[in-house]
């Protein structure tokens, strides 16, 4: 199906990436070299059968295999993405839980008005508003890559900075790994965490109009009791499912975020070469994603049945 | 030949009837006429009222752009670049030494409506074609169906990027980019509501009485469900607003010199202390994305009460 859409559109990758002074001899040359000359029914059936033995095909842009580049950038685009969700999803409920708890009083506003804005601003303004207040005046973070250019990065293990550094020892390595992650994460975690702010007050409001709690209430218990034993868990269901599609969400937005924050993960990747018609690249890097993003939602599901027993007929 | 005729008439003032019944009956808090109810509601609701002025302030300045901007919106004037905010330039300059306030109401002429076709045309497109789906044929279903699965199975923005890309650099290129991920949702959507309020009492009833099909569809299906699907909508423009600046941001969406939102704000990245050049733009946007949603939200409590509660 990608397949379709990246052959469908009209431009021909040998134009974009010889230039227009290329000749004709060297374009046909191109071509031959990528197997652009074959049907589009031919270069399909190629590709699926190299599909089939885990081969992505070879980037047309830097020449490596496509699973090699991906493998190169996807650990950066996981570990900023669970940061991000970690971020939303662990500040937002809290934040919803206090609102909830202050209902109608000077708390809750505030906390709704912050969500508000929240959801209103776009992630690549926050970005840069992060940027120019926390790096550029206040100088407490980083504005951008993976680690300070003085360090070397910690020996792979998972990719991931924070957890390899952790893994080697390497303590200081580790600090400045969080150091860079923390900006990029706020600025792409800020919209869902607005939106789980929001939603868990919601949910949260509700379990309060419950028989349930008001009988929970009635023989004795405080709310605070009542809200971690009982309504917590009900309220989550909804946090929980939300989660799935605020990943998806997530992915998007790291094309922005790691734009602006010169991160080198898949997102950007992902625009580069979709700028130079990278067919392979982009293909795989699409597949790659909606794999990424359907075993997020099965994820969710389990983390959904495990939340609320209920469910467990529906498997 | 006459009584037939007759029969006819009256089987449709029956349907008309059992209808509008049907339809005041499914929401039984609907006393008042519809439209009356609806104003009413919102006038109790100070917040919709602000978010209404803010949108009024936004359509009378972009229309009116070239007569409130102070300055032209593309003329530079390079020995005055990058001043900071004066009261020659309330919101200071670029690093062209484009007037930035200007600059932002021309850009308002840009960003939101571009936003609101993305959003407008998909809606269109996916309800009609959900609603077809829905109603008619088990296998264009079956094909819009798993056409929707292909797109929901990615990020939007990303799929729309590649899109884009290919496409080429233009704003109706990023909106028509935009809409081709966009509308499945709707699709769904219209679908799903068709589907379930095809199985209801008041539509068999109609069929019964033997309303033809485009009757059934537009009498009863379509005036129930549209509440729904105008309301995701409303709270869906602030999504094609900001992703028609996010192809803007990248490159992707409107070409300098014109002025939009998302550009702007891309400019200003550059520019660390230079921090009004993207500051402004991107308040601009947070002002109408802002408003839109509180107008969505309340929308929603008073067009479409059963989802509210959620």
């Amino acid at each position: 199906m990608i397949f379709v859409v990246t052959h469908m559109i009209p431009t021909d990758p040998a134009t974009v990436m010889l230039g227009d002074k290329a000749t004709p001899q060297v374009i046909r040359a191109f071509r031959q070299r990528w197997g652009l000359d074959r049907s589009v029914y031919e270069q399909y059936a190629l590709y699926m059968r190299n599909l089939a033995r885990g081969d992505l095909g070879v980037s047309i842009r830097s020449g490596q295999p496509v699973t090699a580049d991906i493998a190169d950038h996807l650990p950066a685009t996981v570990e900023l993405a669970v940061a991000a969700m970690l971020f939303s999803s662990i500040v937002g409920t809290s934040l919803g839980i206090c609102a909830a708890l202050t209902r109608g009083r000077w708390l809750d506003g505030i906390i709704r008005l912050t969500s508000l804005a929240g959801v209103s601003a776009p992630v690549f303004w926050t970005g840069v508003l992060l940027i120019v207040t926390l790096f550029y005046y206040l100088q407490w973070f980083p504005s951008g890559g993976r680690l300070s250019l003085t360090l070397e990065p910690p020996p792979h293990i998972t990719g991931l900075y924070t957890v390899d550094s952790l893994l080697d020892g390497n303590w200081r390595l580790f600090i400045d790994s969080v150091k860079h992650l923390i900006l990029p994460a706020i600025s792409l975690g800020a919209y869902y965490m607005a939106l789980f702010v929001r939603l868990a007050r919601s949910s949260l409001i509700e379990e309060f109009q419950t028989d349930y709690f008001r009988t929970a209430r009635a023989k004795g218990l405080t709310t605070e009791r009542v809200l971690v034993h009982h309504a917590l868990r009900n309220a989550l269901v909804p946090i929980i499912s939300y989660s799935g599609i605020a990943f998806g969400g997530l992915l998007s937005g790291a094309v922005v975020t790691e734009t602006i924050f010169s991160w080198p993960g898949l997102g950007r990747y992902a625009f580069e070469n979709a700028l130079t018609f990278d067919f392979p690249a982009i293909m795989g890097v699409t597949l790659i994603i909606g794999l990424m993003y359907v075993a997020v939602n099965f994820m969710v599901d389990v983390l959904q049945v495990v939340a609320d027993p209920r469910l467990r007929d529906t498997l | 030949m006459l009584a037939i005729r007759d029969c006819r008439g009256i089987r449709a003032t029956c349907v008309r009837l059992v209808c509008s019944r049907m339809a005041v009956r499914s929401d039984s808090r609907r006393l008042t006429a519809p439209h009356t109810f609806v104003l009413k509601r919102f006038a109790r609701r100070p917040l919709s009222a602000l978010a209404t002025l803010a949108l009024l302030i936004w359509a009378v300045t972009s229309v009116a752009a070239p007569w409130v901007a102070p300055y032209d919106p593309i003329a530079q004037d390079i020995s005055n670049r990058l001043t900071s905010p004066s009261a020659a330039h309330l919101f200071g300059t670029d690093e062209l030494g484009r007037d930035v306030l200007s600059r932002i109401l021309y850009g308002g002429r840009i960003s939101v409506p571009a936003g609101f076709a993305v959003v407008a045309i998909s809606g269109a497109i996916g309800t009609t074609l959900g609603a077809i789906a829905g109603y008619w044929y088990r296998w264009l279903d079956d094909i819009l169906m798993r056409l929707t699965d292909f797109f929901f199975a990615f990020p939007p923005i990303i799929l729309a990027l590649a899109i884009g890309a290919a496409f080429g650099p233009a704003l109706y290129r990023s909106v028509v980019a935009l809409v081709i991920v966009w509308w499945p949702q709707y699709a769904r959507m219209s679908r799903g509501m068709v589907r379930v309020l095809k199985k209801r009492e008041f539509v068999e009833a109609a069929y019964a009485m033997g309303a033809t099909d485009w009757r059934i569809l537009m009498k009863t299906i379509v005036p129930n469900a549209i509440r729904p699907i105008f309301v995701m909508g409303v709270l869906d423009l602030s999504n094609g607003i900001v992703a028609v600046a996010i192809f803007s941001f990248l490159g992707l969406g409107v070409q300098p010199p014109t002025p939009e939102w998302g550009a702007m704000i891309a400019s200003g990245v550059a520019l660390m202390d230079k921090w009004w050049v993207s500051l402004f733009p991107g308040l601009a946007m947070v002002f109408v994305i802002m408003a839109l949603n509180l107008l969505g939200d309340d929308m929603r409590d008073v067009l479409d009460p059963q989802s509210s509660r959620r």
